[in-house]
């Protein structure tokens, strides 16, 4: 299925919106767009103040300041259950005196009954339970319980669906397949997905773009690859991935490890440590410039380099990005 | 770690002074002499005495719909008092709630009830069945807060919030949602409160009228007089009741949480 | 927003406990200070609010004059505490060992032992008191024990010694209970801790377990100390005519003497000294809440 690439427009906007818990300001000043029908994540460390952004969409917070829109509509004096936003919690919040069914058909309650029914079994296939729908929550696995979280926040038809840190209950197998299939999901239904997350992994390979959030500000929003590539500050830069981060004149420039070239030409250096990884293979270079980090993927019939060889650093002229601040 | 020999000394030792009495009392209920001391063979006279005691039975009677209501307006009143504390965060008012409430469970009853009959008196309200239904609701409110309260504080509180994400107005994300996780809390309460009430001679001494004596005033009129096996019958009785009451709640709870 | 909301749920119970909690303790305490000539039965304090200016002028501390002078009101006053306090105590010395028994056992036979120790205080206060009456009487069941083993009798009936009993008996579950709590919460390898660095048990229990218990103590102590205090059954029942407590004088003054204003006084000067504990008590509930 192609990805439409026409510019799209935004579903929702934050504007200037500022919440304060006590003294602590957990969102300050934040403006976002997230646009119809992306898949869009907000990554950054916890206490970040991504989680607060997301309740404050789904509406169990309400900004001390700044609007929030909806479609164009600001949507900061409705309760949560006006909102057309769902929301996946992390801890799956299923309830436990209901059943699977019930607990998908919880937010049908406007449908005639038959409608419900057959939105609940439509929903049932979507996440692969049918036939599961008698069972209650305590009866399934993690994994089964997350599709049900999924499925009852989907059956109302939101607008948007947040998920909060989706696969952080599950084992790392199952995970990556959960990634998938929920990338193939959102493609499938065209639905805007938001998904809050402290996993850059999950954050990079899901995302169409993602914004990372850092002390209650927006650090930065662009697609995975320019936030990787590219970063803006050095937080931002450190915070995704090993990154060198080196003098250059003023200020700092950003070089990722496997960037680094290991040959003969360039700033004289060597090996001090070394650490195996199977695919790769990563190397610390003591240099006149302090130490830098590279990586390189392990080929066949060729031996990594010992410690103490003596090697030149260099990088390709794209690969250093200037930093803020 | 296992338990050594003196812990488990302790208990049972323990269990023994808790419940020697308690044993002794239901045996000699079915003692046929009046005497304590002296056993005379089994007989099951005293609780056909019992049931011939008009104003014992009378007295049950009044206890079990003043118990019945009192619980039920305390565990009403109880559960919002414990919404309140344990969801409204800090309130104006909520340091004085939680302070009678707490202040209810240590008064002494003979205080509790002293001011609630001078409160009648005030009010100029005559004493009888409903002022003593009042007091015991009262009394027992407190109770039942703190049994809901300590489960509600342990609910899951994003199961009511993912009510409200699915399109639920607050109340009745609290019907569908939350009441009927912390039902079994709800219904300790009601139990407990009715046991109180069940229990209680003080307060009901105080705030009772002529014509609505409780089963505990109509019971220490009884024990003023002396060892009576009638009062041993009819102890038994209440004991059978509520251990097989008690004990079946506690089956139920385990097997639905199992 | 929703705060707000939850805020609602507070009124009625408020408004209840306000009524038939609060207030009736400002009649109590008007009723101490009222003229005891004027007061006497059949004494109907009606509210009456334009004569409130009129009433504290009028205040009269005769009553308090009058509990100060007779000894028997401050004699006991004195055995009520130290009745209560030794009783605490024994509850205590009981208790202890019985919920850290209990804390120490696997989980299926912990949940039934707890169940076997708050399966009396289920049954009927009265009843369970009325049960020592039985044995402790001068012809009752442990007498009729020690003259099978050739001892000498013993009257314990209407003693202080069987207040105390009865105390012991009636509140030693509310003693292990909230023991029980904070022994079973403990962290089991904090006492591993201690003997792997080399404490024996005694020891390791002593400065690990015991300190950590104090909360627990604190709240059984708190817990049975103040009603005991105020406790009118147990004395009534198996103290006799000779052991006062204040619960059982304010019982006496209101139903046999009918000094209505002598039962307030003596209730307010028992509420004075209990609010101590009682305030101590809330501070410690709240911080256990949260």
């Amino acid at each position: 299925m192609n990805i439409p690439v026409t510019p799209r427009r935004d579903i929702v906007r934050f504007e200037g919106v500022s919440k304060r818990f006590g003294d602590h300001y957990a969102v300050e000043q934040v403006d976002l767009a997230v646009r119809e029908g992306e898949f869009f994540a907000l990554l950054g460390p916890s206490g970040c103040g991504k989680t607060t952004l997301m309740r404050l969409l789904a509406g169990f917070e309400t900004p001390d300041a700044g609007r929030i829109l909806l479609d164009g509509q600001d949507i900061a004096g409705l309760p949560p259950h006006r909102r057309p936003v769902t929301m996946m919690f992390q801890s799956y919040a299923l309830f436990p005196h209901l059943t699977v069914a019930k607990n998908i058909a919880y937010g049908l309650r406007a449908l005639p009954r038959q409608e419900a029914a057959a939105r609940v079994d439509e929903m049932l296939a979507l996440v692969k339970l049918d036939g599961m729908g008698d069972r209650k929550p305590h009866q399934l696995s993690g994994g089964q319980q997350q599709r049900v979280a999924l499925a009852r926040a989907l059956a109302p038809r939101p607008r948007i669906l947040l998920l909060d840190e989706p696969l952080a209950a599950l084992d790392r197998k199952l995970r990556e397949e959960t990634q998938a299939e929920l990338v193939a999901l959102q493609r499938r239904l065209g639905l805007t997905f938001v998904v809050v997350t402290h996993d850059q992994d999950e954050a990079l390979a899901m995302a169409d773009r993602l914004a990372v959030m850092q002390a209650g500000r927006i650090a930065q929003v662009a697609t995975p690859r320019e936030v990787y590539e590219r970063p803006a500050t050095r937080a931002v830069a450190e915070f995704l991935g090993e990154v060198n981060v080196l003098p250059d004149g003023d200020g700092w420039i950003a070089v990722r490890p496997e960037t680094v070239v290991l040959g003969a030409a360039g700033l004289p250096g060597r090996i001090g440590e070394t650490a195996y990884f199977g695919d790769r293979t990563r190397y610390v270079v003591e240099t006149a410039q302090g130490r830098i980090r590279a990586s390189r993927a392990n080929v066949a019939g060729e031996t990594p380099l010992a410690v103490g060889a003596e090697v030149a650093v260099s990088w390709p002229p794209g690969a250093a990005t200037p930093l803020a601040e | 770690m296992r338990p050594s020999v003196f812990s488990l000394s302790a208990v049972s030792l323990g269990l023994a002074f808790l419940y020697g009495p308690i044993v002794l009392l239901i045996l000699y209920s079915f003692n046929d002499s009046r005497l304590v001391t002296v056993w005379s063979g089994f007989s099951l006279r005293w609780y056909r005495a019992l049931l011939q005691d008009r104003q014992m039975l009378d007295a049950v009677w009044t206890t079990a719909r003043v118990g019945v209501l009192s619980a039920t307006l305390s565990t009403i009143l109880g559960t919002l008092a414990a919404v309140a504390l344990v969801r409204a965060g800090r309130f104006r008012g909520r340091t004085g709630l939680a302070g009678m409430i707490y202040a209810t469970l240590v008064m002494p009853e003979v205080i509790l009830g002293l001011s609630l009959l001078l409160l009648f008196v005030a009010v100029d309200v005559a004493r009888g069945f409903w002022t003593v239904t009042l007091a015991h609701t009262t009394l027992t409110l407190a109770y039942a807060t703190v049994v809901v309260q300590a489960r509600l504080s342990g609910f899951d509180r994003s199961l009511e919030e993912a009510a409200q994400d699915l399109g639920a107005p607050p109340w009745r994300a609290f019907l569908t949602v939350t009441l009927p996780n912390i039902a079994p809390a709800v219904a300790a309460a009601w139990i407990l409160a009715f046991t109180l009430s069940l229990d209680d001679l003080v307060i009901a001494s105080f705030t009772s009228g002529p014509g609505a004596t409780t089963l505990p005033m109509r019971l220490y009129s009884q024990v003023r007089l002396g060892v009576n096996p009638e009062i041993n019958a009819i102890s038994t009785l209440l004991i059978g009741l509520v251990t097989t009451g008690v004990i079946a709640a506690w089956l139920v709870q385990r097997r639905r949480r199992a | 927003m929703r705060r707000d909301r939850s805020r609602l749920a507070a009124i009625l119970p408020g408004l209840w406990l306000a009524a038939f909690f609060a207030f009736p303790f400002v009649l109590v305490l008007k009723l101490s200070l009222s003229d005891t000539a004027l007061s006497v039965p059949p004494y109907t304090p009606q509210i009456d609010w334009s004569r409130l200016n009129a009433f504290i002028a009028g205040l009269d501390v005769e009553t308090y004059a009058r509990l100060v002078a007779d000894r028997l009101y401050l004699d006991a006053w004195v055995s009520s505490l130290r009745i209560a306090g030794t009783a605490t105590l024994l509850l205590l010395l009981i208790g202890y060992p019985m919920a850290y028994g209990i804390a120490r056992c696997a989980p299926p036979a912990r949940h039934a032992l707890v169940m076997a120790v708050v399966l009396p205080f289920w049954t009927s206060f009265l009843i369970r008191i009325y049960a020592w009456i039985a044995i402790l009487k001068p012809a009752g069941l442990l007498n009729a024990a020690l003259a099978k083993l050739g001892l000498p009798a013993v009257n314990l009936l209407n003693t202080e010694a069987a207040v105390i009993l009865g105390l012991v008996y009636a509140y030693l579950p509310f003693m292990v209970l909230p023991l029980y709590a904070v022994l079973e919460r403990q962290d089991g390898r904090l006492v591993e801790a201690a003997r792997d660095l080399g404490s024996p048990p005694f020891r390791a229990f002593w400065t690990v377990t015991f300190p950590l218990s104090l909360p627990g103590v604190a709240a059984g102590a708190l817990l049975c100390f103040i009603p005991m205090a105020g406790e009118f059954v147990v004395p009534d029942l198996l103290g006799g005519s000779e052991t006062l407590m204040l619960g059982r004088v304010i019982w006496t003054e209101f139903f046999a003497n009918r000094d209505w204003p002598a039962a307030s006084a003596v209730a307010v000067a028992l509420l004075a000294t209990l609010l101590a504990p009682i305030l101590l008590f809330e501070r410690q509930q709240a911080k256990v809440l949260r």
